[in-house]
């Protein structure tokens, strides 16, 4: 049993599946109407490479007749369903208390486990890893993949243009990070920008967002370039630097607002806090 | 590059305690807590916001601090740089013989040269150094003090005196091992020993030099005779008359022309001797002809005492032939003249007496035949005479008889005249008693006193007479001075001969101690301008 994944968060992704599939069983029948509609099937929607995991009975074996490639067809459907998390693995992420960056896998757990109970597909984008998931059942592998995870200091930059260049980014893409660099931000929504009506960024934000919650000597560092900083809270400096966040948040937002892409945040709760009224506020998986 | 040196070395050993204390006192407080953030940038914005600096490790204030205690440290240690190890006193043995005075062809001379030399040397010692200046003629003048104070005390001129001090045994009995005993002397007299002082400078040059090196003088005061005698150098005994000037004003009278004998030895001084008369008294030059390189021994001044010219006074018969004669011989010899005894005008110095009684022998008198002492009582008896009497034997010893011949001493008759005053001796005895006696009493009255009268003897017509009356002059009137030397005397021959070639290589001084610059001041500067800048940075 993993410290991330302990019990109780573990009982909250069954719970969270459990209510899908209860909504699931509604939305099934809508779905028949659908497919009635767009045949058994779903609606051809085109092409895409092969990756490992896909299913052998969707590959067009004619178009690999054709190229020697190989190739499954897309039907509308899956492309809905289907949720690409792009999750920020760069040192950075470390910073906090608990560090931002096991909430964040705990939060792409959650997405992986709705995206799975939906029976849509899922695939996590993380430095130079691609995982995907295809089935509810692959739910553990997840876990235990996220739980594996180290944030390495990865350029965020160059995970960004590996996930362009694979071409493959169906459905919701989930861009997960702490966006405390608004160069790198910046960048990441131009190369994004052709998927920006699929894009929604998703900031994890904890209590190094909100400002200092020490006094007295300290000393800062930045994990990702490793720089230190000494000095003396006092009240005066906290309030300068809860003015410099809220800055830099105006501005954030006003990066994600000029692409007219979504920026979803959520405090993220206490490690040992692992009730759904925590995890689930604000109704942020409806926002995806 | 110039060496640097301390006076407290230990005291840099503070550096040892000092810096690890600033390193330890300038390392930033531990903080309390570390942590991880995403937003250091914030954090560094909001500190410039409000004008603060992190806390951490300034290495530039710290270097400033640590070169500020090095420079205090530094300077407490006492630094110098450019010092240098050698001796702290100058012991100047500087030549102040006539000889330096020579005039060398350019015009200058030897202690012209060795004083510019001096100063020099002087203007050119480190802080510290003393000076201790001995003048070496006939003696050492020391000079002790401060350079500048040394050198003002110099005289403008050596002495005119020949060089008797070694130099050599003076550097060598006050050689320290911090004192350098320093030579300058122009190599006179000779080859000099002072050739083999450790530090050493030769300023004299080959040059032709004529001066008078020896005067001996010879006296016969109260007699007229003066013989002079003086030794030259560097004239040819051939151009002695022309190259030798006496000038005697009325000191003499005329001068003679010199005799002058060959030199004992080639290169020895030439003697060339005069009799002189002496007139009125006075000063007497002899002197050089013409120009050399070294006037200081061109000329000589003597002193001739003037003659004592006394009266005489002549006590005795009237019409005594024989008697005014000897009074005239004897005036003649000291320039005075023959006065009555009873002249009351006169104030005779000598009284010539024959015959006749006195109460006593006065001072300065010649007696023959008179009695002394007071007069008979009336019906006494004739005076006891002594008829005849031989000569037996005369005094060889008193300078008043010796070498004279009495043997044809012939006296008629003769008296005895007693009492004798005391301190008479006699000096020529006859088989019954003395004939003649010399008076020098204790209160300084002399007298010559005979037995007999003068026409009583045949002493008048011997050679014994007039030699006795000389001497009887010459002893009566006592030594009352003789011709000297005004000033200094003549150099020696060595002091004047010009011609030995000196010239060994110079020796020169050694490097003395050098105490350096200070570089403590310069460093506490250094120290506030390092606390200054840290102020600022």
């Amino acid at each position: 049993m993993s410290e991330l994944f302990d019990a109780p968060f573990r009982e909250l992704l069954r719970d969270v599946v459990r209510h899908v599939r209860e909504l699931r069983a509604k939305e099934d029948e809508q779905a028949h109407a659908r497919r009635r509609l767009l045949g058994p099937s779903g609606t051809f929607a085109g092409h895409r490479r092969y990756v490992a995991g896909d299913d052998l009975r969707r590959v067009d074996w004619n178009v690999f007749a054709r190229s020697g490639e190989l190739f499954v067809k897309q039907v509308e459907e899956e492309q809905r369903r289907a949720v690409t998390v792009l999750l920020d693995g760069s040192a950075s992420m470390l910073a906090g208390d608990p560090p931002r960056f096991s909430g964040a896998r705990r939060l792409v757990a959650l997405l992986g486990a709705v995206a799975l109970a939906r029976l849509g597909g899922f695939r996590v984008f993380a430095g130079a890893r691609l995982w995907a998931y295809a089935r509810l059942g692959e739910l553990q592998r997840l876990l235990r993949d996220l739980d594996g995870l180290t944030a390495d200091a990865t350029d965020q930059d160059a995970m960004l243009e590996r996930c362009v260049r694979s071409g493959r980014l169906p459905g919701r893409i989930v861009w997960v990070s702490d966006f405390a660099r608004l160069g790198e931000v910046a960048r990441g929504l131009r190369r994004l920008a052709p998927w920006r009506r699929q894009l929604v960024g998703l900031l994890p934000r904890t209590a190094d967002d909100a400002g200092p919650a020490l006094e007295g000597r300290a000393e800062l560092r930045d994990p990702e370039t490793g720089a230190r900083l000494a000095l003396r809270i006092d009240p005066g400096l906290a309030a300068a630097l809860r003015d410099e966040l809220a800055r830099l948040a105006a501005r954030r937002a006003h990066e994600f607002a000029e692409r007219r892409v979504p920026l979803v945040t959520l405090d993220l709760p206490a490690a040992d806090d692992a009730r759904a009224s925590s995890w689930l506020a604000g109704g942020w998986l409806d926002k995806l | 590059m110039p060496a640097l040196s301390f006076e407290q070395p230990e005291r840099l050993l503070l550096l040892a305690v000092l810096l690890p204390v600033l390193l330890w006192l300038a390392r930033p407080q531990r903080p309390r807590r570390r942590a991880a953030t995403a937003h250091l940038a914030a954090w560094e914005a909001a500190l410039r916001r409000l004008g603060r600096r992190p806390i951490r490790f300034r290495a530039l204030r710290f270097w400033l601090l640590a070169v500020a205690v090095i420079a205090v440290c530094g300077a407490s240690a006492e630094p110098r740089i450019g010092a240098v190890d050698g001796p702290l006193r100058l012991r100047v043995l500087l030549d102040a013989s006539a000889s330096m005075a020579a005039r060398e062809p350019d015009g200058t001379s030897a202690w012209e040269r060795a004083v510019g030399r001096l100063r020099a040397v002087a203007a050119e010692l480190p802080d510290g150094v003393t000076i201790e200046l001995a003048l070496l003629a006939d003696g050492a003048t020391v000079l002790r003090g401060a350079p500048a104070d040394v050198l003002a005390a110099l005289p403008p001129a050596p002495r005119a005196a020949p060089l008797t001090v070694d130099p050599v045994e003076l550097a060598v009995a006050q050689a320290g091992p911090d004192t350098v005993t320093w030579v300058l002397t122009d190599g006179r007299p000779g080859p000099s020993a002072a050739f083999r002082a450790p530090f050493l400078d030769v300023l004299g040059s080959t040059l032709a030099n004529r001066g008078i090196v020896r005067v001996a003088i010879d006296d016969h005061w109260p007699l007229p005779e003066i013989d002079l005698r003086i030794g030259v150098a560097g004239i040819d005994p051939a151009d002695v008359r022309r190259a030798l000037r006496i000038d005697g004003g009325d000191a003499i009278g005329p001068a003679p022309e010199p005799a002058s004998g060959e030199p004992a030895a080639a290169g020895a001084p030439l003697e060339v001797s005069w009799r002189l008369l002496r007139a009125a008294g006075g000063e007497l030059r002899v002197a050089c002809a013409g120009a050399d390189p070294l006037a200081s021994d061109d000329a000589v001044v003597l002193r001739v005492p003037p003659p004592p010219a006394p009266d005489v006074a002549v006590l005795g018969e009237p019409g005594d032939a024989v008697l005014q004669r000897a009074a005239a011989a004897l005036a003649a010899l000291g320039g005075g003249r023959v006065v009555a005894a009873d002249d009351a005008a006169a104030r005779p110095q000598l009284l010539v007496s024959d015959g006749g009684r006195l109460a006593a022998p006065v001072p300065r008198q010649l007696a023959f035949g008179t009695r002394f002492g007071p007069a008979p009582e009336p019906g006494a008896g004739p005076a006891v005479e002594r008829m005849e009497p031989r000569v037996a034997d005369w005094s060889r010893d008193h300078w008043l008889t010796a070498g004279v011949d009495f043997s044809e001493l012939l006296v008629r008759r003769a008296i005895v005249p007693v009492p004798m005053p005391a301190g008479a001796e006699p000096l020529v005895w006859a088989d019954d008693g003395p004939l003649l006696w010399a008076v020098d009493a204790a209160d300084g009255r002399r007298a010559v006193v005979g037995a007999f009268r003068l026409r009583d003897s045949n002493l008048p017509l011997l050679p014994a007479f007039p030699q006795l009356l000389r001497r009887a002059y010459v002893w009566l009137c006592g030594p009352g001075g003789a011709a000297q030397l005004v000033a200094a005397g003549p150099l020696d021959a060595a002091e004047s001969d010009l011609t030995v070639a000196a010239a060994p290589p110079a020796r020169p001084l050694p490097p003395f101690r050098d105490p350096g610059r200070r570089l403590a001041v310069p460093l506490l500067a250094v120290a506030l301008l390092a606390l200054a800048a840290r102020a600022w940075a």
